[in-house]
């Protein structure tokens, strides 16, 4: 029996507790009382996992070897606990107003937040497997919870479907690099391999684990779900997702490339590189036509995907330095890129009048005038998002394409300023519609001279994404030590 | 056990048994992925997983091979048959075809995989560990330790063991696979709540 290292697994503990607690909860008859009590075993769930995930101290592998705690998966546990713990205020209204089942909801959001905690700590494949599972069929069901409604039935089916295609790509390439490897745990890994000369057993299945990752990661070319589940799906829901999905899924995978497969990089990193640039490139095209701007963000959303696959692709550099650099950055733009999404997409459900979400650019014309204070947070998140400075979007561009250029990944960086500067146009068009554009005469619907009534739940919100993406932009400094602690512990 | 598998695998390539159960696997399989009649592909399926199964016996693992007869061929594909027959989808229900490029281009990525593969099994097991013949071992349960002899290999008693030592997390991670999928299930199917 493995030694059990109780203090390494807290965090997910205490989440699977509060949301088995929500659960239970829900089988006593209704008081008065009974919405808040659940609301509250989700935040106390929530606030014991950031408290258990304290001490920094040396990597540790536990459990006869399947998880390993380190900086690494601290980092990524603590952007994840932070997306739900704002996702769960986020989700409130959107629970109330649509009446969708507010025990199970939260239960399956913090389940998928718990998958999500153990992937990026997972130290063997079988785990890896297994955390994705559970990550993902949550949040299918989740997409799918406001069940009379045909875009989110729509949206929960097409996730489905296409992410159990996906799931046997994943798993088929694990199999291959277990027969590759001879071993499923991430130490030994890369030495049972031995190099890619003669082992086209580890290509194969390298290029299969990538490419079930990139689906997940919503890369090109496996990024068609993207806009429609994004879409479909109830927008707190999305906003979750579209956050900490990447997050947990870039550090299972920066821990699977660079830390369990670091001699086979010759094999994984042109792949890297391939995915970054189409996904870049993709990501942005398609969100300068759309017209919904919930659609314009699932394609930011994807573009975004790319531009931190680029320092994954950097980090395939034999030189460690330059490994850790592209890791580090990688890791702190899904941080930056965590903040200032979840925050865009639950603007969409602030800035809306109650019951009916804020959805094309004509819903936003003209909300500086009704609504300053949200006008001024969304152009906050906006200018982060196109990348200008002093925003954590900006310093999470400027270190991936420093990472990029010493790595030698010039091309890569120099596609990434290209399609940054695409990405301005459409992110500024949602502040000029709020700022310079008079709300359209719609026959039969007034327009309201004065601010309609609003949830301040998702004030907060907004606010404190706004908040800390200005914060990651200004002080970038303790943030970026964090990311560099952990790419470089990642290193065997 | 891991490191031995290798070795058993460049063994059981040589075995008539094992390549019998392949070939009709691989065919049975390619017979599922063309048939247009769902039910014949479910069925086809069940061709393949009997196959499987025979392989997993002779890979040493006697209780897998059981479970997935079991689980597989038993529970799951029933469940598939039900499902398409309780549907009875028409032909054209069943939706168009994909058009000549998409199927070209399909096509074009599946002979490439299978070159990869191909590729693989010609070259993988090079420098593979000389077979080895089964040896007793001993697996750490707590303060116990059992001794699994060659006989016993691959049985119920084994895989049980390592189970619930070595491999005790990816088991509980499967029980709140469980629970989610169970709750899932329950939250989007239940007609009235």
């Amino acid at each position: 029996m493995p030694t059990a290292d109780w203090s390494m697994i807290g965090p997910v503990l205490a989440v699977l507790a509060a949301a088995l607690g929500m659960v239970a909860l829900d089988l006593f008859p209704r008081r008065p009382w009974h919405r808040s009590a659940v609301e509250w075993t989700a935040y106390l769930g929530l606030i014991a996992a950031i408290a258990l995930l304290h001490g920094a101290g040396e990597p540790r592998v536990g459990f006869g070897g399947a998880l390993i705690a380190d900086p690494l998966s601290r980092f990524m546990s603590l952007a994840i606990l932070l997306a739900t713990a704002l996702a769960v205020p986020a989700s409130l209204p959107a629970i109330a107003a649509r009446g969708l089942l507010m025990a199970e909801y939260l239960a399956l959001l913090l389940l998928s937040a718990a998958g999500m905690m153990l992937l990026v700590m997972s130290h063997d494949l079988i785990t890896m497997f297994l955390s994705v599972e559970v990550l993902s069929l949550a949040l299918y069901v989740l997409c799918g919870i406001a069940r009379k409604d045909a875009r989110s039935n729509e949206s929960a089916m097409k996730y489905f479907v296409l992410g159990a295609f996906a799931t046997g790509f994943l798993l088929y390439g694990m199999a291959l690099v277990y027969g590759a490897a001879g071993t499923v745990f991430l130490s030994g890994m890369s030495d049972g391999i031995g190099g890619t000369e003669g082992s086209v057993l580890a290509v194969a299945g390298v290029s299969l684990i990538v490419a079930g990752f990139a689906f997940k990661l919503g890369a090109a070319p496996f990024h068609m779900w993207v806009p429609d589940v994004y879409e479909g799906a109830p927008t707190p829901v999305t906003a979750f997702m579209s956050v900490a999905v990447k997050a947990a899924g870039l550090g299972a995978l920066a821990r699977l490339l660079v830390g369990g497969m670091a001699l086979q990089a010759d094999a994984w990193g042109p792949l890297a590189v391939f995915l970054a640039a189409l996904t870049m490139v993709v990501g942005n095209l398609g969100a300068l036509t759309q017209a919904s701007v919930k659609r314009m963000l699932a394609y930011s959303s994807i573009a975004h995907s790319g531009y931190a696959l680029i320092g994954v692709a950097s980090a395939a550099s034999p030189e460690a330095t330059y490994a850790v650099a592209g890791i580090s950055a990688a890791l702190f733009y899904a941080a930056a890129y965590l903040v200032m999404t979840l925050g865009a997409f639950v603007f969409l459900m602030f800035a809306g009048r109650p019951g009916q979400e804020a959805e094309t650019y004509d819903h936003l014309a003209g909300l500086a005038r009704r609504r300053p204070w949200a006008a001024a947070l969304m152009t906050v998140l906006m200018v982060s998002l196109a990348g200008i400075p002093p925003t954590a979007g900006f310093i999470g561009k400027f270190v991936l394409f420093k990472a990029a250029v010493e790595a030698g990944q010039v091309g890569l960086a120099v596609i990434g300023v290209i399609t940054s500067a695409v990405g301005v146009y459409y992110y500024l068009r949602v502040v000029v519609v709020m700022y310079m554009h008079e709300p359209e005469e719609v026959p039969g619907r007034k327009v309201e001279p004065e601010a309609p009534p609003f949830d301040p739940n998702l004030g907060w919100v907004v606010a404190i994404g706004a908040a800390l993406t200005l914060l990651l932009g200004v002080y970038p400094t303790i943030f970026l030590n964090f990311s560099r602690a952990a790419a470089s512990t990642l290193l065997p | 056990m891991i490191h031995r598998l290798k070795g058993i695998g460049q063994d059981v390539l040589s075995d008539p048994v094992f390549a019998a159960c392949a070939a009709v696997a691989i065919g049975a399989a390619l017979l599922m992925v063309t048939r247009r009649n769902p039910v014949y592909a479910a069925l086809w399926l069940m061709q393949c997983f009997l196959a499987v199964a025979v392989v997993f016996l002779k890979l040493h693992a006697p209780f897998l091979a059981a479970i997935h007869v079991l689980v597989y061929t038993g529970a799951i594909l029933v469940l598939f048959l039900f499902v398409i027959m309780l549907l009875s989808l028409q032909p054209h229900e069943l939706g168009a075809e994909h058009s000549r490029a998409a199927r070209a281009l399909g096509a074009l990525v599946c002979a490439g995989f299978l070159a990869v593969l191909g590729a693989a099994a010609l070259h993988g097991t090079r420098g593979a560990a000389p077979l080895e013949p089964l040896r007793d071992v001993a697996v750490e349960s707590g303060s116990k330790t059992l001794v699994i002899t060659a006989e016993q290999w691959g049985g119920v008693e084994h895989v049980g063991a390592e189970l619930f030592s070595r491999f005790v997390v990816p088991f509980e991670v499967v029980s709140i696979l469980i629970l989610v999928a169970i709750l899932g299930a329950v939250v989007l199917a239940k007609r009235k709540l």
